[in-house]
């Protein structure tokens, strides 16, 4: 047997363009290359091209949950690819018809993008605390509170962009 | 009866998604056996997706509209088993009786429809 190639790729996707994501991977399986581990670096395993639909949902679950989670996908006929952070990765084989979904409704899809807000929201509020403490702790001008200011200050202006996209994107997923 | 009523009316209305699968919980069933269920009666136009029942089951259980009854063992598969509770029971009852009247109301207004507007 022939050793299977494999291929790394670095990638940052955003937690509001999940289904560009998804789009990305159909089209990596189109082309033959299989995701085995998603991550900041996504693994692909070469294979024969095949129309695959892949989901991916966000969950944060207790350890003795997964196991009922799992299962029910398994048993719906989709294969759990594998698991970054809270995003749980989903595939299955494209029928022709029909294009299976993990969300069948507009209230589960709004309730994914509810659930990366809200933990967001909880990060975004530790961030701005700690910015506001150290704002006060440390009025000397020391060099190393300004960069740990402005790094703080720039993780919660993105945080604060994200939280704005999802609730563009909460909005989109709602009926008219 | 009145204050369990009381208490069930605040979970109405339900989205379609959560009737089908409490529906389906009046006789005890695991995950896989509502998709199925629901698939069934619904003569396969809805279907509810893994990701959807599983947010479902675990707001129901929050709620205290259905509880784990047990567990059940096939092919090497252990899968949970939930019911409906007191409260769940009379969910379904008071959704069904307001879809009912609302489904009266509207063979009332496909007549008076035809009537205005008879070619259609």
């Amino acid at each position: 047997m022939n050793e299977k190639s494999i291929k790394k790729i670095f990638k940052i996707h955003w937690a509001w363009n999940d289904d560009k994501e998804e789009r990305w991977l159909e089209k990596m399986s189109r082309e033959g290359w299989h995701l085995t581990s998603p991550g900041f670096v996504y693994r692909f395993e070469k294979g024969g091209p095949s129309d695959m639909v892949y989901r991916m949902d966000f969950q944060s679950l207790r350890k003795s949950d997964i196991k009922e989670y799992l299962g029910l996908f398994k048993d719906a006929g989709w294969e759990h690819v594998g698991r970054f952070g809270a995003w749980y990765y989903f595939r299955t084989k494209a029928s022709g018809g029909q294009v299976p979904e993990i969300h069948t409704d507009y209230e589960s899809r709004i309730a994914k993008y509810q659930r990366v807000m809200y933990l967001l929201v909880i990060f975004f509020a530790v961030i701005w605390s700690q910015v506001l403490t150290t704002l006060n702790q440390h009025r000397d001008p020391h060099a190393f509170w300004y960069a740990v200011k402005a790094v703080q200050i720039i993780i919660s202006i993105l945080m604060g962009y994200a939280v704005a996209r999802l609730f563009l994107k909460i909005n989109e997923n709602s009926p008219a | 009866m009145g204050e369990i009523d009381d208490k069930a009316r605040k979970f109405l209305p339900l989205t379609e998604a959560t009737y089908y699968i409490l529906v389906s919980l009046i006789e005890p069933r695991h995950g896989y056996g509502i998709m199925q269920n629901v698939a069934a009666i619904s003569e396969k136009l809805v279907r509810i997706g893994p990701g959807t029942l599983y947010g479902a089951l675990t707001n129901l259980v929050k709620q205290k509209l259905i509880e784990r009854v047990g567990e059940q063992e096939s092919e090497g598969e252990r899968r949970k088993v939930y019911g409906l509770t007191g409260l769940g029971k009379s969910v379904i009852l008071l959704e069904s009786e307001r879809l009912v009247a609302l489904a009266e109301i509207g063979r009332l207004a496909m007549e008076k429809l035809k009537t205005v507007n008879p070619e259609k």
